[in-house]
């Protein structure tokens, strides 16, 4: 078995745990181990319980760990709130003398004048560098990679900032070197050495790959208001649209956000907007209008626990139906389910082709755990992003239509060439009204509002042609279905399963909207037990497979939603006992 | 001389009530973009919901009636899409001053270069006649019995606070004005406001084309009233509560897509599209390698 580490550092929001988790994260990565974060932070910017977990091992992870090897508290409370995932062997770390709770049975407890090796150091406020310097030592990782991260970390600001923050990460290393050798033999690094070459090259979050995705597929304008998980991609995008001559516009609320991507859409400029549950329920009734006048539209939605503002900070996947029947209504879309880094890079970009070839509003459905949590990559696959404007006009063919130029047009496909403002002599009306081929509104023959109601929703019906609605691997009878944040543990579970010969089968739903029964069907109808892992308590996957796949009598919900992703522990022995026919 | 006529932007006939407003705001459009000259094709009209809305189907340019209240956030986009393009919008008051008032204020903060012409008839005719932001108090519809007990949006007054950099206001009786305050807004590199005084002859029996002229102070016609100045613009929408036609205010435009520099000669909308692979990796070398 590989080797494989967690480790947290926890304390309060403003006391640099974030900060310290990143720099560690970064220097386990460059010195070539595989990384995979987790964060724990509370809907309150200074004095709120917070945590940063660092996994690492030598084979690419999926998924947070089940239980910690080494937690670093700069607070009583995190031992609270913590200790009890300590392992047998595990070590707690603490800042002595300010910490003063005990250890869990079977954890050593190492009490660690963090503050003041700090303020030796220089400042007290670099107890948590402190802490990695003696963490690092502890768990044998490499220093030369965690000065690097240090360096990488503070480079924009001074030379006395930076050289005191390496200084307490040696200082904390020296500490650990001098008083604590007994203690580094219960956490060592027990395998194989990460290997700097065959290093990972990259970390990064969900966000940053869907915003990286966006990049590549054209997009040059966005438009978003601010919220939890996805303020990120506003930031990303705000620092790097306009060095491609685009632009990010923080709007006043999240209707003028979906307004500002529809009308750049209608005007033939890729879009995009991302939000979460409260924000996508304000964009609700624009969504409507991009379905009624055919208009291009990415939407990001990261879900958080609702309803409501829920838990603005923590995971769920409870918004999975609004994403598919969101507005009054009846229109096509597309709701793509990206799990992993790269699917959020390149459903992103698939987005934009999608959107503009079908003419409709694309979600890109994602949730907390998927677009905060960090990850090493190899590299993401920038060269398999294509670019597909959907059927338009060009500006001879403008200019020849003229006024008979149908903008919705009753094709075979129900796909109608557009045009754009600008175009000479196509001069449409869009409406958001019913409206004819020819866009007029206020008619009211039945005939034609059956046909524009059939020709709209006829247009995702060939959508298969261009996506894969399922991913499937594993095998046996018991067929596991879920999507976005859980396939993670899901795949480590089986991995630890198979080490037993035990065996699953699993679909990971790709997309999510128009639902592929075609794909899901035969799986559904294959299979003895069906588990449908989702966090949510209605089972709204559930609902969707058995309304379109089928499956009645057979499936057994696996169902979190208490604000926190599954580990992979949490899944393990229900399959494993489905699988033996145990359950 | 203009090439175009008000012809050039005629598509389909009206059809709002014989002896409404917006016939007479409708031509001032047509007429304003004859005068600047503009092709119908660079133009793009984005209209909202009410009977103001239905706008869109009688103009002849790229048109976009949109749902109830987001003119602005629209129009907004389409604009940074494609900067060369004239962007208006147009609504009624209900749209604009009610469901839309919150994009108003950020249109006029983001000073986008729209020009914005508000129907403004003091009741929700498509809907038959209920009170609007602008009814004035006492006035008694289906919605407010006893008349209406709420103090009525005072849009020039939000305007101007809000920092506005065109602000205007017309009445449907006089197409001439008002074709000449339109006309300014296009121009205007800002965000230009153009409220119209627009009766509504089928619920409003009050507030008569002859009531309004009885009442209203043109400011084009005062020598003394200068629209560069704030002071002036203030005392005016201030002191006469609104009882006024005429270019209110004017200062110099800062239009959204000028404030960002990274906006290249040609428009978004007109640049063509590579998968930018080399972008992704230097951006993944530059800032995610750990």
């Amino acid at each position: 078995m590989d080797p494989d580490l967690v480790w947290m550092i926890g304390g309060k929001t403003g006391e640099g745990v974030d900060s310290a988790g990143e720099v560690f994260a970064a220097g386990a990565a460059r010195s070539g181990l595989e990384v995979h974060t987790f964060r724990l932070f509370p809907p309150i910017i200074k004095g709120g319980p917070t945590s940063y977990e660092v996994r690492m091992s030598t084979r690419p992870l999926h998924a947070r760990g089940d239980l910690l090897d080494c937690l670093v508290a700069l607070d009583n409370d995190t031992v609270t709130r913590h200790g009890p995932a300590l392992r047998a062997g595990g070590v707690l770390i603490v800042d002595d003398p300010k910490v003063s709770a005990p250890a869990p049975a079977g954890a050593a407890r190492c009490a660690v004048p963090l503050t003041t090796l700090a303020a030796q150091a220089g400042d007290a406020i670099m107890k948590n560098m402190v802490a990695l310097g003696v963490s690092a030592r502890l768990l044998q990782l490499d220093l030369e990679s965690l000065r690097g991260a240090v360096g990488k970390r503070f480079h924009t600001k001074s030379r006395l900032v930076q050289d005191r923050n390496v200084a307490a990460v040696a200082s904390g290393w020296e500490h650990a070197d001098l008083h604590l050798s007994d203690v580094s033999a219960r956490v060592q690094w027990n395998g194989a050495r990460p290997s700097r070459e065959t290093a990972p090259r990259y970390l990064l979050s969900g966000n940053d790959a869907i915003a990286l995705g966006a990049l590549a597929a054209g997009c040059r304008l966005y438009a978003s208001y601010p919220i939890t998980p996805a303020s990120d991609v506003l930031e990303w995008m705000a620092a790097h649209l306009p060095a491609v001559g685009g632009a990010a516009i923080q709007t006043e609320d999240e209707i003028a956000a979906l307004g500002v991507v529809i009308g750049a859409g209608y005007a033939g400029v890729r879009a995009m907007t991302a939000t979460s549950g409260p924000g996508l329920s304000l964009m609700t009734e624009t969504l409507g209008l991009a379905g009624m006048a055919e208009i291009p539209a990415v939407i990001v939605a990261a879900q958080r626990p609702g309803p409501s503002a829920g838990m603005p900070t923590r995971h769920e996947q409870s918004d999975l139906l609004h994403m598919v029947y969101a507005a009054h209504g009846e229109f096509p879309r597309i709701v793509l389910t990206p799990g992993t880094l790269e699917e959020c890079f390149l459903d992103t970009a698939a987005a934009f082709n999608l959107a503009e070839r079908y003419q409709c509003p694309v979600i890109v459905a994602v949730d907390q755990d998927l677009v905060l949590k960090k990850r090493t990559a190899p590299a993401l696959p920038a060269g398999d992003v294509r670019i597909d404007r959907g059927a338009r006009l060009s500006d001879g063919e403008a200019r020849t239509s003229g006024v008979g130029y149908k903008r919705y047009a009753l094709t075979p496909s129900g796909i109608s060439p557009r045009a754009v403002p600008g175009q000479p002599g196509a001069l449409f009306l869009s409406s958001g009204d019913a409206h004819d081929d020819g866009g007029s509104i206020d008619g009211d023959d039945p005939a034609v509002r059956r046909a524009m109601v059939e020709k709209r929703l006829r247009k995702t019906t060939d959508v298969w042609k261009d996506l894969s609605g399922a991913r499937t691997e594993g095998g046996g009878d018991v067929l596991v279905v879920a999507l976005g944040s859980p396939c993670g543990p899901i795949r480590e579970a089986m991995e630890r399963l198979a080490r037993e010969d035990v065996r699953v089968r699993f679909l990971q739903v790709r997309c999510l909207w128009p639902f592929p029964a075609h794909e899901v069907g035969p799986e559904i109808e294959r299979a003895r037990r069906i588990v449908v892992v989702e966090h949510n308590a209605t089972g709204q996957l559930a609902t969707l497979i058995l309304t379109y796949a089928g499956g009645h009598g057979k499936i057994r919900p696996i169902r979190k939603y208490d604000g926190l992703p599954f580990t992979p522990g949490e899944l393990e022995g229900e399959l494993r006992a489905l699988a033996n026919g145990r359950a | 001389m203009a090439a175009l006529t008000f012809k050039a932007f005629a598509r389909e006939k009206a059809t709002w009530c014989p002896g409404c407003g917006d016939f007479a705001v409708l031509r001032a459009l047509q007429e304003a973009c004859a005068h600047l000259d503009l092709p119908p094709h660079r133009i793009v009209l984005v209209s909202g919901i009410g009977c103001s809305g239905k706008i869109t189907s009688y103009f002849s340019s790229y048109g976009f009636h949109v749902h109830h209240g987001r003119t602005l956030p629209i129009a907004t986009g389409i604009k940074l899409a494609n900067r060369d393009l004239t962007v208006l919008a147009a609504g009624g008051d209900g749209d604009g001053y009610g469901i839309g008032l919150n994009h108003l204020i950020h249109a006029i903060r983001r000073d986008v270069d729209v020009t914005y012409v508000v129907m403004d008839n003091g009741v929700y005719g498509n809907t038959k006649g209920q009170t609007s932001p602008t009814t004035a108090t006492g006035f008694v519809t289906p919605s407010s019995p006893s008349g209406a007990v709420e103090e009525p949006v005072r849009p020039l007054r939000l305007a101007l606070a809000a920092g506005i950099t065109y602000l205007a206001q017309g009445v449907s009786s006089d197409v001439p004005q008002l074709t000449r305050l339109i006309e300014e807004g296009i121009r205007h590199r800002g965000f230009a406001l153009v409220n119209v005084f627009s009766p509504c002859p089928t619920y409003d029996h009050l507030h008569t084309y002859q009531w309004w002229r009885e009442r209203l102070v043109n400011l084009d016609g005062d020598p003394a009233y200068r629209p560069a100045s704030r002071e002036q613009a203030t005392e005016a929408v201030m002191t006469r509560d609104g009882m006024i036609v005429g270019l209110v205010y004017r200062a110099e435009g800062r239009a959204l897509d000028m404030r960002l520099p990274q906006f290249r000669p040609t428009p978004l909308a007109d640049e063509s599209l590579t998968p930018d692979a080399g972008a992704v990796r230097r951006i993944l070398d530059e800032e995610h390698t750990p």
